[in-house]
């Protein structure tokens, strides 16, 4: 399982992370194409009571999106992230309430993080100009 | 030349640079390498110290200094800028605003130098001529508002965009090539030594100076007035290298005579500084007399523009400063529309002024940089008060100068070394 770490002292707040990744999941993989498709990234950086705070699935144990969905959209995969059925979900929202880390957005259906497991490494992390996301394989 | 560069294969596309670039010379797409239009860009280095992946660099001559320092035939000469002394130790793990002077000298002595002087002193000597540059305007009726000199990005600025209005810059060198200037024409008379072996080497908190010390106007008899330019943080690589450790280090003083200096000098490090030292000299040579008050508040702090007004000798001095170069467009703009009603405006292209500079220590996060920035110009400040002497005239090196060698300020000597004039970079750009 890929987890991603997060270093608040090395975040600069430069959101570069959050435009790879709305990029990474975009069909051209542009910044141009997540625009055009109204692409939501799936990582954010917030500042909350003056810190900074990473918003981004955490790939719980037993996670309360799944437990919480009234239609079982939600399943978890074999590399730990989280699916939606997009033909089965409603788009009710009670996922993103049930999320006690704010990792999920509904755009219109729940946006979760999934690693990029296309591609080789996450590439919120690899855009990141000081490593303030770090790769840990679990 | 080019001193400012972004490796592509580093960048990350953060655009964390383009925001700090008030020139707009560095541009790219977010999460694509940013490149820098190098007809725009002014050298600043600001991207520089912003950027956090090392992606945007400034050219170094860390190798070429250290040939000449071992090189046993050459007199190697080192001068060290006023801003330098409160950000050297920071490289090093001491608190920011550590003030260090001493074991500044103390490094550079260890490396090697033959001399190790400061730029502090030229800074003075600056004063002396610029100070008398404004008060001859004042006399002859000359033309207002008198713009400073000393930064180089700032003189490049003005050449690329406002070349029409370069015949209101002060034609004094900057304190740096004055230092080079004198060196090479009174320490090689006085000691007997010939020019040629004389390696000046400064270390200075702006990448700018790299690109100031290769001017064609910037040579002087055939020598270049100074040979290398090494930034802070240049200086702090070369130390590591060499395993010196300043915060380790025993205080020791500058070289005389160029090792002595006033607090007019060493407040050239923040914003203001520059103006507050010439109003000091200017002030009391209008008025005749020793000033009471060395302070001029008005024209400190951290604003981006602050204007003052001062009387002296029944003459209504008013002035002004500025830094960051976006606040100084509007006014830059009102003067080609008619008049700008102002005497002396001082102006640095670094936020805060050298103390902010492009060569300063890496500082990525903006919260953090602004504590910084406050600790480095409340030591500047401290220090200055500590020092015997506050006005430029009051050097006694700088009299003996006079005395000795240069004649008197804007004299015949003083104008061959210490003044020129600008406009060669907008020539070069245009043949180009
Ligand atoms: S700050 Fe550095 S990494 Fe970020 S865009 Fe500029 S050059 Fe690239
Ligand atoms: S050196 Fe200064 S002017 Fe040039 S690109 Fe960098 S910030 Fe802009």
């Amino acid at each position: 399982m890929v987890k991603i770490s997060f270093d608040r002292d090395l975040c600069l707040g430069c959101k570069t992370c959050e435009l790879a990744c709305a990029a990474a999941h975009s069909r051209v993989n542009s910044i141009i194409g997540a625009i055009k498709e109204n692409k939501i990234s799936r990582i954010r950086i917030k500042k909350v009571s003056g810190k900074i705070k990473l918003e981004q699935c955490k790939l719980c144990q037993n996670p309360k999106c799944i437990d919480s969905c009234p239609t079982k959209s939600l399943s978890k995969e074999e590399n730990g992230t989280v699916k939606v059925n997009y033909l089965t979900c409603t788009g009710c929202g009670l996922c993103k309430e049930a999320c006690p880390f704010g990792a999920i957005v509904l755009g219109p259906f729940p946006t979760l993080c999934d690693r990029c497991a296309e591609s080789d490494e996450p590439l919120c992390a690899r855009a990141c100009p000081t490593k303030a996301l770090k790769v840990k394989a679990v | 030349m080019q001193v400012v560069n972004i490796d592509e294969q580093n960048c990350k596309g953060c655009t964390l640079c383009s925001q700090v670039c008030k020139v707009n010379a560095c541009t790219g797409e977010p999460l694509i390498p940013h490149f820098i239009d190098t007809k725009k860009c002014v050298n600043c280095g600001q991207c520089v110290v912003t950027c956090p992946a090392r992606a945007a660099k400034d050219i170094n001559c860390i190798e070429e200094v250290q040939k000449a320092v071992e090189d046993k035939n050459t007199i190697t000469v080192v001068q060290g800028a006023p801003a330098v002394r409160v950000t050297l130790g920071e490289e090093f793990g001491m608190d920011s605003g550590s003030i260090v002077p001493g074991r500044m000298a103390a490094a550079l002595r260890k490396l090697g130098f033959d001399r190790v002087y400061d730029t502090c002193f030229a800074a003075d000597l600056t004063i002396m001529e610029e100070g008398h540059e404004l008060l001859k305007r004042v006399k002859d009726g000359g033309t207002f508002p008198m713009f400073t000199s000393c930064c180089p990005a700032w003189v490049l600025y003005m050449e690329k965009n406002y070349p029409d209005l370069l015949g209101y810059l002060s034609t004094c060198k900057s304190p740096q090539q004055m230092f080079g200037a004198v060196v090479k024409s009174y320490i090689a008379k006085k000691e007997g030594i010939n020019p040629a072996r004389i390696y000046m080497v400064s270390v200075m908190p702006c990448t700018a100076k790299k690109y100031e010390i290769t001017r064609p106007e910037m040579i002087c008899d055939g020598y270049k007035n100074v040979d290398a330019v090494l930034t802070t943080r240049d200086l702090a690589e070369l130390l590591r290298k060499k395993h010196i450790d300043i915060s380790q280090l025993v205080e020791e003083d500058f070289d005389t005579p160029f090792g002595e200096y006033t607090g007019a000098g060493v407040i050239f490090g923040a914003t203001g500084g520059v103006m507050e030292a010439a109003l000091r000299t200017a002030c009391e040579v209008l008025d005749g007399k020793p000033l009471k008050k060395l302070s001029f508040y008005d024209v400190r702090g951290i604003s981006s523009f602050r204007e003052a007004e001062v009387e002296a000798g029944g003459i209504k001095l008013k002035v002004a400063v500025v830094h960051g170069l976006e606040k100084i467009k509007p006014l830059l703009d009102s003067l080609r529309g008619g008049r700008l009603n102002y005497h002396f405006i001082e102006v640095m292209t670094c936020p805060e002024g050298c103390i902010g500079g492009g060569g300063q220590p890496n500082i990525p996060k903006k919260s953090v940089r602004d504590k910084v920035i406050k600790e480095r110009m409340k030591s500047i400040y401290y220090y200055e008060l500590g020092l015997a002497k506050r006005k430029s005239n009051d050097n006694p090196q700088i009299k003996l100068i006079y005395e000795d060698f240069l004649g008197k300020p804007l004299g015949e000597m003083s104008h061959h070394l210490l003044h020129t004039t600008y406009g060669s970079a907008s020539t070069l750009d245009g043949k180009k």
